[in-house]
């Protein structure tokens, strides 16, 4: 079919159509291609600024500073604390300058030298410290950690944090000073300083250590101690070495081997060290003490030479006091001393003048105490003594004492007067014959007479002065006679003066009042005086000697006997029994009945303290011990309950432990052990009566 | 008074050295309670120091034996001087308790 030429042109107009519209369509689509891409660079470059800040503010926040340098080091970035750090207030002060401008100028050659490093390798270097320089003469330490920037495996640039260290690496040179300072103190120390490790090997050793033991640190190190100080005439173990101490520390003296072979003496603290809570193993000292040791040793010799010599002083002075106390027929003497010291300046005598009964009786005080005072109290109980002698054929007893006193003053102030010594006593001589005492009392505490019940009928007062003071002045002589029953008691200050552990004296008041009883005997007096100081001495130490002496005149045909009386408490109860078995051994009672008493006695006197004022006061027990002609015989009175001790029931004694009882067995004991018990209460008082015959 | 506490294999041995009397008893009561107490089972009481003893000391140690029995065990008395001698015959004490001559003795019979 032929085409016809119109449909054909048609054809082609929609071509040409067709084609207008895909350019048109085409011209738009690239146009709308770069319209897209253009916006692309605007976002990447918005993101990239926006990261960017976002990354320099977290820069900024950090503690650390930051800092970005070109491949010169020339600074393109730094963070706000690094500036702050340096006192800039703006990152253009820093920008453009050279890392190493801000260093201290010692430092610079230092740091440049690294970043030439890096950038030569690429390498970062290890972290290291360098000081900053900033503005207005700020500086500081800072810790420098260095990295490159790569771009590529090609470094670019470099950054760096820059941490402050300057309080760390203070606090490090503090610590430095304190270490040189205790390591200082450790080998200066006159102390030898040990530690062992927790493996016991020593791991140090001070200079005293070298020096006291004579090892070099090189060869301590590594050894174990007990090798280095250990010896066989050591014979314990060396307990710092060996024992596991956990937190007990060891303190103790002892001898320690020294590397040439020789002991020294030294003492021992040892402990473990722990650092926090970790153990270090143990820390020992050694202080040498051999100089001490020798000091001491020395020191404990002359003490004992003083000692065996002042021992022998005593003994020696002990041989001027009357071994025995002669006997006077129709007369009783009694005495007691006791020494502050060992040799001491009391003392007192009685002694036989003469062929015509008379005797002399003396009682001293040497002023001060000690060796001088013995010497003093020797050569004068000596003079006293000789002169005695020397003149017993003196007629008439006063002028005998006269001559006595006189001569003895004389000699001492005229031969001795340089040592200002002098003493207080009282001279007598007593004449058996007419019961008459002259005497004289040079200076001392006056005796005292009582008469029978118990009252002062007499104070033999000074009537001169205490001898050694002056020849001038005279000695007057006074005389007294005794009635029967009389007793005098003489004493030296000691007495008065004794102090308890309250500061309060004896005082004049209380003698006054303790000796104003009636006495059986000298002794009576002298035990209940000296029983009475020694309980108001109590713990106290003794200040000066306590001299007593008793003198009675006894009664017609008395039987001799001894009384005794204290409250009835328990702390007497010894008191009770020992005078019981002085007062037996002083009439020479048999060994066995002095027992039999002292048990009885104590069984009596504790049931009377437990019982007998059960609900009354607290009275006395008072006992008598009396020596007839064929038995003794031990009276208690007291003041309490009656109680007949006789109708107490014999315990049962079987063998059956179980059925025994256990009270009752005291009066048991008392019963089966005397001859003869009796018992007797009247208008208050009791008595039980003890008898053992001999 | 003087007293001491010793451990000889596992007996408590006390030395009593002085003098025991109704004033010392409370003294030796008081230690046996705070330092033997309930401890020990077997006791020995080494006398060689003790001078002297009144019923007092002998009270003490009936109560000692009482006790010590009771709980299976005993008191055993050693080195006894004359005058205590005296005083345990007295009271028919000695037939109560065994006396020994030596602490040794005295220990070594709690073995037996």
């Amino acid at each position: 079919m032929p085409l016809s030429g119109w449909p054909y042109a048609a054809l082609i107009i929609v071509i040409l159509l067709l084609l207008y519209i895909i350019r048109k369509y085409e011209k738009n689509l690239q146009e709308e291609k770069l319209r897209n891409e253009k916006s692309r660079v605007l976002k990447a470059e918005s993101d990239f600024t926006k990261t960017r800040k976002e990354y320099l503010e977290v820069l900024d926040s950090l503690q650390d500073g930051y800092v970005e340098t070109d491949k010169d080091g020339i600074i393109s970035h730094v963070n706000l604390p690094f500036l702050g750090e340096l006192g800039y207030s703006s990152g253009e002060e820093v920008v453009g300058k050279r890392f190493w401008d801000l260093t201290r100028k010692k430092y610079a050659k230092d740091v440049s030298a690294k970043f030439e490093a890096l950038l030569e390798t690429g390498l970062a270097p290890e972290r290291f410290e360098t000081g900053f320089y900033g503005k207005d003469g700020r500086h500081f330490i800072g810790e420098v950690a260095l990295s490159p920037i790569l771009d590529q495996e090609l470094t670019v640039g470099t950054k760096a944090t820059i941490r402050n260290s300057t309080q760390r690496f203070e606090a490090e040179r503090e610590m430095a000073v304190q270490k040189d300072f205790l390591d200082e103190l450790l080998q200066q120390t006159p102390v030898a300083v040990v530690i062992i490790a927790t493996n016991r090997k020593i791991s140090f050793v001070n200079a005293s250590f070298e020096e006291l033991f004579g090892y070099a640190s090189r060869e301590a190190i590594g050894e174990r101690l007990e090798n280095l100080l250990s010896s066989p005439e050591i014979q314990e173990e060396l307990k710092e070495c060996s024992a596991n101490y956990q937190d007990e520390r060891i303190f103790l003296s002892g001898r320690r081997k020294t590397k040439g072979g020789g002991l020294t003496d030294v003492e021992v603290f040892a402990q473990r060290f722990f650092v926090g809570s970790r153990n270090y193993g143990h820390l020992v000292f050694y202080s040498d003490i051999s100089l001490r040791v020798k000091a001491e040793e020395v020191l404990r010799m002359a003490r004992d030479l003083a000692e065996r010599d002042l021992e022998m002083g005593r003994e020696m002075q002990s041989g001027f006091f009357p071994q025995t106390l002669p006997a006077l027929p129709g007369w009783d003497v009694f005495t007691y001393f006791n020494a502050a010291r060992q040799v001491s300046g009391d003392f007192y005598d009685v002694f036989p003048i003469g062929n015509q009964g008379y005797h002399g009786f003396v009682v001293a005080d040497v002023c001060d105490k000690g060796v001088g005072a013995a010497l003093f109290m020797v050569l004068l109980r000596s003079l006293i003594r000789s002169y005695s002698e020397q003149h017993q054929e003196e007629r008439g007893v006063d002028k005998l004492l006269h001559q006595i006193a006189v001569k003895v003053n004389r000699y001492i102030v005229e031969t001795h007067g340089q040592s200002n010594m002098f003493a207080t006593l009282v001279l007598g001589i007593l004449d058996p014959a007419t019961n008459r005492l002259s005497y004289i009392n040079g200076g001392h505490d006056a005796p005292l007479l009582l008469d029978t019940s118990g009252n002062i009928r007499k104070v033999l007062e000074p009537g001169g002065p205490a001898f050694g003071f002056t020849t001038d002045l005279p000695f007057e002589i006074d005389e007294l006679e005794f009635l029967p029953g009389e007793l005098l008691v003489a004493f030296t200050d000691g007495l008065t003066e004794a102090k308890n552990l309250a500061g309060d004296f004896y005082s004049d008041e209380r003698l006054l009042k303790e000796v104003a009883r009636s006495w059986p005997s000298a002794f009576s007096t002298v035990k209940h005086l000296e029983v009475d100081v020694r309980s108001h001495i109590g713990k106290q130490d003794q200040f000066d000697d306590i001299t007593l002496l008793a003198l009675r005149r006894c009664l017609p045909g008395e039987t001799p006997s001894h009384r005794f009386s204290r409250k009835a408490e328990l702390t007497n109860l010894p008191l009770f029994r020992n005078f019981v078995v002085e007062a037996c051994q002083h009439m020479g009672v048999d060994v066995a009945i002095t027992e039999t008493f002292r048990l009885a006695v104590d069984e009596v006197c504790s049931n009377l303290i437990t019982h007998g004022y059960k609900d009354l006061e607290i009275g006395e027990i008072g006992l008598l011990v009396k020596q007839m002609k064929n038995e003794i015989v031990v009276e208690v009175e007291d003041s309490g309950h009656p109680f007949d001790t006789g109708t107490v029931e014999v315990p049962e004694l079987g063998n059956d432990i179980t059925e025994r009882k256990i009270g009752g067995l005291g009066v048991f004991l008392v019963k089966e052990m005397v001859d003869e018990m009796s018992y007797e209460s009247m208008e208050g008082r009791n008595f039980l009566s003890l008898k053992m015959r001999c | 008074m003087k007293i001491e506490l010793k451990d000889i294999n596992g007996v408590a041995v006390v030395s009593i050295v002085g003098e025991l009397d109704a004033l010392s008893a409370s003294e030796l009561t008081g230690f046996f309670e705070s330092r033997v107490g309930d401890s020990y089972i077997n006791l020995v009481t080494d006398l060689e120091g003790l001078s002297y003893s009144s019923s007092a000391g002998i009270r003490i140690f009936l109560g000692l034996a009482r006790s010590f029995r009771q709980k299976g065990g005993d008191l055993r008395i050693a080195a006894v001087m004359p005058p205590v001698e005296k005083i345990f015959k007295l009271s028919k004490f000695d037939r109560i308790v065994k006396v020994f001559p030596s602490v040794e003795d005295a220990v070594t019979s709690y073995d037996e």
